[in-house]
């Protein structure tokens, strides 16, 4: 039926003869700040009870963008459309919208859009009474805060550039279009240092800042001079300060913030003569040294000391060895730490480090470390030494401070390659193998096996396997009193070399009391202390290192004990030896033991 | 006691090979014992070598227990007929009591050997004919366990002449310079050997070497004290303080039993003194 309906267009407006729609946005006309972000409705109203689909299309509004424009609606809808006014202040736009129905009728609505400046604040300082701050008086300054752009805002004030020794007060710290003013009084403590600085009030609205800077002339002490580097080595330098409009009392000496880092004392007056000593590692940077009984501060800058490493020896490769002793050639290690890293592992001399490999420092000046290296992994590695002076270990990994001079690294390490060559071997998985063994006549036997730390046995050749057995008492414990045999022995007793033959991975233990047992028998006991141990050449610089019962506990030991007992029934005396095993004992007896009975006749 | 090849060419080197033929005693045992003097001449003093072989004459292999103490129990034990009459059990008592583990394979129709110090049985320290007599301590065994019979004892004769200085310090100097290039057990059988050498030549060699190699201190310190003459004892005097364990324990050890054993009365006087 709408084809019924015909439309006649004369001078340029539609009459509609039948059903149609309206088309109108709403509003038409925005003030929009530059950055605001507006949003429209798009309205079409039925006229006769028509109804259809819009296409919607755009044109002009050339400076505004982020649109979100629909395409489409309904006769007898209302949709919403938004844009981003990017147009400069003070300028606009007009944004057309044509809607063409599907039978043809078309229908326009325009978007004036007017761009206007943002709210805005300035802050301005005002002559300040009186002209110069005094040595211990107060200034105060008019503080204005001036709305732009119908501003609205709330505005908080801050400062910057407040002198040492002064202090300061706003009358209100927040400002606003209906209390735009305010006073900062600044107040000399006393011992703010004279001169001109420059002052900065800052006011914030929302992410809006605005700041007025201004000169702010002090009277008080003048100090020139001074000021030059301190190493941080321990060393004592002595600077000069011209210090005026202000009394020094001799005697009253200088403190520093920290003084288990940074020590002065005054050792003249006229000029003002600091001693100042920065100990070794003391933290790099801007120190103030402080006149006692006025409270003036001096600047003292504190630098690191920068080590340097120039050679080692040995190296650059060296054959593996359990004790690498080392010397680190350079100059100003004095207070350095000096570390060493072994591929991922870093650690300091003066760092408890428990790892595969360690530096033992054992002297050393100025000039050179020595030490040993210990424990390297029997696969060797690379070590790089290199001297830090940095007052923690963090710092060690960093440039140097951005104002000072100095790094405090050794701008150069040194490397030393072990080469593990041909591997070190020792025995390893000392175990037991079995209980003892009551082999008759009073003896225990105990086989024990072990490895080679490099799989085969003869690569041990190099190497002692022995055993350590203490006696109590001090020198020569035998012969005891009766019962026991009159048989001298060491004591310590150590086996002797050989042996026990370190490339044959086995061997028996056998405890006995050698001799007869002396008559007339009585009850009595001793007990030994055992150990087994091993040294090769190749390992902890040949020296004994324990194998069992504990290879990490060179103070734990086995006991053997000997005993005469007698029996009642029938009387028996009885010869008892028994030792601790040193397999877990959740697999095996912790005591294996071996009999004479009876011992023979008295 | 077994000699390393080391030692054993050493002493090759140094005498002549000429050997001893053993006074056989064959039977009808699977194992047949033979033995051969390694060195021609032996001398008073000087370490003699014994090659002990065992001639397996069965289809089989057969297996020896060499297990052996540091003493020389194990393998082989017998007694020496001296010149002067007297006769000595071997090997002699020591002080260890460890045991290594060892088995001789000897293959079907082939032989194997072991080295004897013979020192380790009895001082030769008199010229003339040793007579010893040595024997299995354990029956072979076939590989499935099987006992065989024990094969009779060995008599051979050793053959010592008159005590020859000059060859006595070059085969302690040897000796010594063996112990110091070599390591681990070789260089332990090398100052063993040394230490057997009972005769005051073989004092200065034992001292430089307890100076320098405390780990082998208890075997050095042995062998001073099996010689035990004022010479022996200034040389292990230096060491009854001293910071190594190794050495200070087998140092006083060894002068507790020289004073113990000798009737003089200030050799005892010094060295208790020393030990105080």
């Amino acid at each position: 039926m709408r084809g019924l309906w015909a439309k006649a267009h004369i001078g340029g407006l539609t009459v509609n003869s039948g059903p149609d729609y309206t088309f109108a946005a709403a509003p038409s006309t925005v003030q929009a700040a530059n950055g605001d972000q507006v949003s429209i409705s798009l309205i079409a109203n039925a006229v006769a009870g028509y109804s259809d689909t819009l296409v919607l299309e755009y044109s002009g509004g050339n400076c505004l963008t982020q649109g979100n424009l629909p395409h489409t609606m309904a006769v007898g809808s209302q949709v919403p459309l938004s844009f981003v006014n990017d147009c400069q202040a003070g300028t606009g736009t007009t944004l057309t919208v044509t809607a063409q129905s599907g039978l043809g009728f078309v229908h326009v609505a325009s978007i004036v859009v007017n761009s206007l400046a943002q709210p805005d604040f300035t802050i301005s300082v005002g002559p300040p009474t009186p002209a110069t701050l005094g040595t211990s008086g107060s200034i105060v300054y008019p503080i204005t805060m001036t709305p732009l752009n119908s501003f609205g805002g709330a505005v908080t004030l801050t400062y910057d550039g407040l002198p040492d020794n002064a202090s300061l007060q706003f009358d209100s710290t927040t400002l606003s279009s209906g209390h735009p003013s305010t006073n900062l009084t600044i107040t000399n403590n006393g011992t703010t240092l004279g001169g001109l600085y420059n002052f900065t009030v800052i006011g914030t609205a929302g992410g809006t800042s605005r700041q007025a800077s201004f000169p702010l002339a002090v009277q008080g002490p003048t100090i020139t001079g001074g000021v030059p580097s301190v190493y941080n080595n321990g060393q004592t330098v002595t600077v000069q300060y011209n210090v005026s409009n202000t009394t020094i009392q001799p005697g009253l000496g200088c403190t520093t913030a920290d003084q288990s880092q940074v020590q002065c004392s005054i050792v003249g007056t006229s000029p003002v003569t600091l001693q100042v000593t920065a100990l070794s590692r003391a933290t790099h940077g801007h120190w103030k040294a402080i006149l006692n009984g006025n409270g003036v501060q001096l600047d003292v800058n504190v630098d690191d000391m920068t080590p340097v490493v120039t050679g080692m020896s040995p190296g650059p490769e060296v054959a593996w060895a359990d004790f690498i002793p080392i010397t680190i050639y350079g100059y100003n290690f004095t207070g350095c730490f000096f570390e060493v890293e072994e591929e991922s592992i870093c650690w300091s001399s003066q760092v408890d480090y428990s790892g595969p490999g360690y530096f033992a420092p054992s002297g050393g000046g100025a000039d050179t470390l020595t030490g040993t290296l210990q424990n390297i992994a029997l696969s060797g590695g690379t070590f790089e030494f290199w001297a830090d002076n940095c007052a923690s270990m963090e710092d060690g990994f960093l440039s140097s401070s951005q104002d000072m001079s100095n790094v405090c690294e050794s701008p150069t390490d040194v490397a030393l390659i072990v080469d593990p060559g041909k591997p070190c071997a020792i025995p390893v998985n000392f175990q037991q193998n079995n209980l003892g063994t009551d082999i008759g006549g009073g003896t225990l036997e105990v086989h024990y096996t072990w490895g080679s730390s490099t799989g085969n046995l003869n690569d041990l050749a190099a190497c002692f396997i022995g055993e350590r057995v203490a006696y109590p008492g001090d020198t020569n414990p035998w012969p005891f009193p009766p019962p026991f045999p009159a048989i001298s022995a060491n004591n310590p007793t150590l086996s002797m070399p050989g042996d026990i033959v370190s490339t044959a991975g086995n061997f028996d233990d056998d405890h006995s009391t050698p001799g007869n047992f002396r008559p007339p028998y009585s009850v009595t006991s001793f007990n030994t202390q055992q150990i087994y141990r091993f040294h090769c050449p190749c390992y902890n610089n040949d020296n004994w290192k324990n194998l069992a019962p504990d290879p990490n506990n060179p103070d734990k030991t086995m006991s053997i004990f000997r005993q005469v007992t007698n029996t009642l029934y029938p009387a028996t005396w009885v010869f008892q030896i028994c030792k601790d095993n040193i397999a877990p004992a959740s697999t095996q007896a912790n005591y294996s033991c071996a009999l004479i009975k009876p011992l023979p006749q008295q | 006691m077994l000699l390393s090849p080391v030692v054993r060419s050493m002493f090759l080197a140094l005498l002549s090979a000429v050997a001893a033929r053993s006074i056989l005693a064959q039977g009808t045992a699977t194992i047949v014992m033979t033995s051969e003097v390694v060195a021609a001449g032996p001398a008073v003093n000087e370490p003699i070598f014994v090659r002990i072989s065992f001639y397996n004459r069965s289809s089989e292999v057969v297996l020896l227990d060499a297990t052996s103490r540091s003493d020389g129990f194990g393998l082989l034990a017998g007694q020496v007929l001296r010149p002067d009459g007297r006769k000595e059990e071997g090997p002699k008592l020591g002080v260890s009591e460890h045991r290594s583990i060892k088995r001789i394979s000897v293959p079907a129709a082939e032989s194997a050997s072991v080295l004897l110090l013979a020192n380790t049985w009895s001082d030769f320290d008199l010229a003339g004919h040793y007579l010893l007599r040595a024997a299995l301590t354990k029956p072979p065994k076939t590989e499935d366990g099987v006992e065989l019979p024990l094969p009779a004892a060995l008599e051979f004769v050793i053959e010592v002449g008159p005590r020859d200085s000059q060859r006595l310090e070059r085969i302690c100097a040897n000796l010594e310079q063996e112990t110091l290039n070599q390591s681990g057990y070789a260089s332990a059988v090398a100052a063993d050997t040394l230490a057997y050498v009972k005769d005051d030549v073989a004092v200065p060699y034992l001292f430089r070497l307890l100076q320098r190699r405390d780990k082998l201190a208890p075997t050095l310190s042995l062998g001073l004290q099996r010689i035990a003459t004022p010479r022996a004892v200034e040389a292990l005097l230096p060491f009854v303080n001293d910071l190594s364990e190794d050495r200070r324990v087998s140092v006083r050890s060894a002068l507790a039993r020289i004073a113990a054993g000798t009737k003089d009365v200030s050799t005892r006087q010094r060295i208790a003194d020393a030990l105080r």
